[in-house]
């Protein structure tokens, strides 16, 4: 932080912030409160390694905040856009919103640490990052994700299959 | 060497094993069995997982912020409001534009983009000077306010050939950057709030139009200290730099981003694409940001992931960028194709920009220079 400003660390690292969030949370709103809480802290409290610390952050206040079940934010409704010849038939739409939901029920049957291992893996994060904002060792993070991601592919399959058997009846 | 474990069999595939490590991992596994099918069902795992969370990020498609203004609860720090929002997207932008035309040929045969909705009728977009737009009969009547908003705010253009734009209130946005020209960014700003503080009856598509215009102009940096000027009562405008209103990106079929792209996709040679979608040009650095992005995804054992973005950028991005040239304060490097951070991709991952028959086109992935190279000849 003494070389590099909270603007150039917003520049870099809120889309991934945001992104991996969003992920956790399936609430964008809920994303863009934390992330905007993560960046006040680095303001508070300018980090050393920013990258790390400001992803293990993120993730913490995804714990805290659910623990409080606080929602400080904002309302934004969403609205379709009027233009775009890319419209999904409704089939489609139905299907992708149905498989982001099941991911998104699998993913909470990770446990937290399994999941935050996973995320920062999607951000780009190497284990030797990924060790330093989970406080894990690093030996231990290809361990840990071999067990979070055949679980979530795992608990997919079988949400899955079980969704089939429920549209089948 | 003993059987390989889970662990190791991921941090293999992750790129995490030393290279006497990994060494010794392929011996083992060349004559062990066993360890080979417990890599492929891990490798399974890996693949599986990766698109899992992939599409943890999709929502409906289309789906943007509403335009209503946005209650809040508490103040938000100075750096998520949205004027410096547009601001942090200017430095992005600037970056990755700056990069995008360091190798690039100067063509103009932008104005051909098929998702166009402007005609250049006899008359080279490119040119530095104002265009008045002359407005046929039958267009709506906010297109005509639009196209007198844009004579006010540069009065004294030399008379140009004259130029038919399309009634749209989204052709005008596109269209305006044409005429680039700091001084007409700022002159088009005035006019949109003119336009929308001064008419009885507003014409909100050509106010939104101007100032769609003058943030697109803002993002770039030329009226950047303005922030976000013009009040047209349009939020959506407002916050267009901001991550809250970028759409995410969304998956669509290939035949899909071959339409979007005008009739002909760009590929890897020899590789299997894993996955295509559509993104805002806004969020890809370089691209121009009025346009969408195909990007598609490839994963190979060997390579890793890699990603090809393209679009077909509009008349304005080329304006833009030939008016940018002419600028004392940017610097335009005639150089090879450039390499830059990708914020998509993760930390060690770089991109390789250029352009090819009127295609924008930008390469990311972890592989070293001369890899890069060569992945890159085998698009086509």
């Amino acid at each position: 932080m003494t070389t590099r400003s909270i603007e150039e660390l917003f520049a870099e690292y809120h889309p991934g912030i945001l992104r991996m969030l969003i992920r956790r949370t399936g609430d964008r709103d809920r994303a863009e409160d934390l992330a905007a809480e993560t960046f006040a802290r680095a303001f508070a409290a300018p980090p050393n390694n920013p990258r790390p610390w400001l992803f293990a952050v993120a993730l913490n206040l995804v714990r805290e905040d659910g623990r409080r079940s606080v929602r400080q934010g904002r309302r934004l409704e969403l609205l379709k856009a009027e233009q775009t010849g890319l419209t999904e038939t409704p089939d489609e739409e139905l299907e992708r919103n149905e498989r982001t939901a099941t991911v998104r029920r699998a993913l909470e049957q990770l446990t937290e640490r399994d999941r935050q291992v996973l995320l920062l893996q999607a951000e780009g994060f190497d284990y030797e990052e990924i060790a330093t904002a989970t406080g894990l060792a690093k030996g231990a993070i290809g361990t840990t994700l071999a067990r979070a991601r055949r679980r979530l592919v795992e608990a997919y399959r079988a949400l899955d299959a079980e969704e089939g058997h429920r549209a089948a009846r | 060497m003993q059987h390989v474990d889970e662990g190791m069999i991921h941090a293999f595939l992750d790129g995490e094993l030393s290279p006497a490590e990994a060494t010794e991992f392929e011996r083992h596994l060349s004559v062990c069995a066993p360890c080979r099918a417990k890599f492929a069902e891990e490798q399974g795992f890996v693949t599986e997982a990766a698109g899992l969370v992939v599409a943890l990020d999709d929502v409906p498609p289309g789906t943007r912020p509403a335009t209503t203004p946005i209650p809040l609860r508490r103040a938000r720090p100075w750096f998520v409001r949205p004027a410096t929002l547009a601001w942090a997207a200017s430095i992005v932008a600037a970056a990755g534009v700056g990069y995008a035309w360091r190798g690039a040929p100067a063509t103009p045969e932008f104005a051909e983009a098929p998702v166009a909705s402007v005609v250049a009728k006899g008359t080279d977009r490119a040119d530095a000077a104002p265009a008045p737009v002359e407005v046929p009969a039958t267009a709506a009547p906010a297109a005509r306010q639009a196209a007198t908003a844009e004579r006010r705010a540069a009065p004294s253009a030399p008379p140009p050939e004259p130029t038919v734009v399309a009634a749209e209130p989204t052709a005008l946005a596109d269209a305006s950057p044409a005429a680039a020209g700091a001084g007409a960014a700022a002159g088009r700003a005035n006019a949109a709030a003119e336009l929308s503080r001064d008419s009885a009856s507003p014409a909100p598509a050509a106010a939104q139009a101007l100032a769609a215009t003058a943030q697109y102009e803002s993002a770039r940096g030329y009226v950047y200290e303005r922030g976000v000027p013009v009040d047209t009562g349009a939020s959506s405008q407002r916050l267009a730099f901001g991550p809250a209103t970028i759409a995410e990106p969304r998956r669509i079929t290939m035949d899909e981003a071959v339409s979007l792209l005008g009739g002909s996709i760009q590929l890897i040679d020899g590789l299997t694409p894993q996955r295509v979608e559509v993104i805002a040009g806004i969020d890809v650095a370089g691209a121009d940001p009025n346009r969408q992005v195909v990007r598609i995804y490839y994963e190979e054992p060997d390579l890793g992931l890699v990603t090809l973005d393209q679009q077909r950028p509009g008349p304005s991005f080329e304006a833009m960028r030939r008016a940018e040239e002419q600028t004392p304060s940017v610097t335009v490097l005639p150089s090879a194709p450039a390499r830059s951070r990708s914020a998509m991709a993760g930390p060690q991952s770089t991109t390789t920009i250029w352009r090819t028959d009127g295609v924008w086109l930008a390469l990311t992935s972890r592989l070293p220079a001369d890899r890069m190279a060569a992945l890159q000849a085998r698009v086509k």
